[in-house]
């Protein structure tokens, strides 16, 4: 072509040398194209599988599955039988049958022969387990709350047994009452790339008067509003950056009716609290 | 919808295969990955025949398919490599100047060009190719040879 100098010409044959060389192959598109149009078939079904499972998933809860995965208050009386039954599969407390190795002097209180008389699952959601253990010691009965997590494969623990006789045993003995109606196991952490103290779990067990559990940040908005189930509140994701204020328990009528002060100086005074005890 | 029937796309693919291989190859810098964008595009011209809404000729319609693919796979190797100099393939010297000259013209200077110089497209099909008007194909490949030309100049010989 006139219109392209000599030099640019000698480029732009060098840049397509090679391409010649190979010839036209009508079947190996004919053959991509089917083997696209089978890939595609094949994430079709796999979207028709999971989108079964999600209609599966949603026929039990029915319009209340996003609220409770979410976090928002569901009314136990709104619920359907299935329903219940379902949530009782996630929260329920069932009773687990003791062996012998159990019926042992009691570890969490050292010192003291205890024995296991019952043992009651509260609550198994996200790898936190709720206890309720009924002991014998003394010729008298007690009932213990012990909170275990679990991470990955097996590796976790307990709630301090130690914590027991310090400030949580006193807690222990007030709740339930209108004075404490929440028991809060809610974990925080800092790190050393982020120093901000923050929740990786709002968690807890609840009176019955507890419709809702949240976060009150320093403007007073309440967030992380998560719905007591089963007399346990549980939420792992959605929390806020900052511990915030206080950690705040509602009844149905959406009254506050505890606050737990969370701000960096109310831990600083608890500390001092349990120096003197 | 118009749709396209299956053997006009093959008879385009067949009477125009290696002005598409060309222009894959000069795009892409390797006639290995040219072939392969054109088997691509054309493979998604067959899924997507039906689609074709008949607004452009067909074979417009499937220049865009191959320019696209190949540079998507232009992208998809750029990321999947560590920038660094392309090596010169008979030593360098003016005609690798040439060749880099041509290769840093903008997109559609270099697509324009390939299509003239490989595909001996007329403007008005080109125009079509690159969803612009004709007079701007010849703006556009006005503004090349003014580059190209400067560039050459520079280069010490």
């Amino acid at each position: 072509l006139s219109e392209f100098d000599l030099p640019v010409q000698q480029g732009l044959d060098r840049l397509a040398q090679g391409a010649n060389e190979r010839a036209a192959d009508w079947p190996d598109i004919l053959q991509r194209s089917q083997l696209a149009r089978r890939r595609s078939v094949l994430v079709a079904t796999c979207c028709l599988v999971l989108a079964g499972a999600a209609l599966a998933s949603a026929a039990v809860f029915g319009p209340r599955l996003v609220p409770i995965i979410v976090g928002q208050p569901v009314d136990r009386d709104e619920l359907t039988p299935a329903e219940r039954a379902g949530l009782s599969r996630i929260s329920g407390g069932r009773d687990v049958p003791l062996t012998t190795t159990e019926r042992q002097p009691h570890e969490y209180l050292p010192g003291i022969e205890a024995v296991t008389i019952s043992k009651r699952l509260l609550a198994a959601r996200g790898g936190h387990d709720f206890w309720v253990e009924t002991l014998r010691a003394r010729y008298q009965r007690h009932a213990v709350l012990v909170h275990c997590w679990r991470f990955g494969h097996g590796s976790g623990g307990c709630e301090d047994p130690a914590a027991l006789a310090g400030p949580r045993a006193r807690e222990l003995r007030r709740f339930p009452s209108p004075e404490l109606p929440i028991l809060d196991f809610s974990g925080i952490q800092a790190s050393t790339a982020n120093t901000t103290p923050r929740y990786f779990a709002l968690e807890g067990i609840a009176s019955d008067a507890v419709k809702t559990v949240a976060i009150e940040l320093q403007n007073g908005e309440l967030v992380a509003v998560t719905p007591v189930i089963d007399n346990v509140y549980l939420r792992t994701m959605g929390l806020p950056k900052t511990t915030g204020e206080a950690i705040v328990a509602i009844d149905s009528a959406g009254r506050r009716i505890y606050d737990a002060c969370v701000a960096p100086e109310c831990f600083a005074k608890q500390g001092q609290d349990e120096a003197t005890h | 919808m118009k749709g396209a029937e299956l053997d006009e796309i093959e008879a385009l693919y067949r009477s125009r295969f290696h002005s598409f291989a060309k222009v894959a190859t000069a795009l892409l810098a390797d006639p290995d990955a040219g072939f392969d964008a054109v088997q691509e595009a054309f493979t998604a011209a067959v899924r997507k025949r039906r689609g074709f809404r008949g607004d452009v000729p067909l074979e417009a319609w499937l220049w865009r398919i191959v320019l696209n693919k190949a540079r998507d796979q232009r992208r998809s190797r750029r990321a999947l490599t560590a920038p660094a100099p392309q090596p010169a393939a008979n030593g360098s010297g003016p005609a690798d100047a040439v060749r880099e000259s041509i290769l840093g013209l903008p997109d559609r200077q270099r697509a324009a060009v390939f299509l003239r110089y490989y595909a001996d497209l007329d403007y008005l099909s080109i125009a079509r190719v690159l969803d612009v008007r004709a007079g701007t194909v010849a703006a556009t490949l006005n503004a090349a040879h003014r580059t190209l030309r400067k560039r050459l100049q520079e280069v010490p010989r």
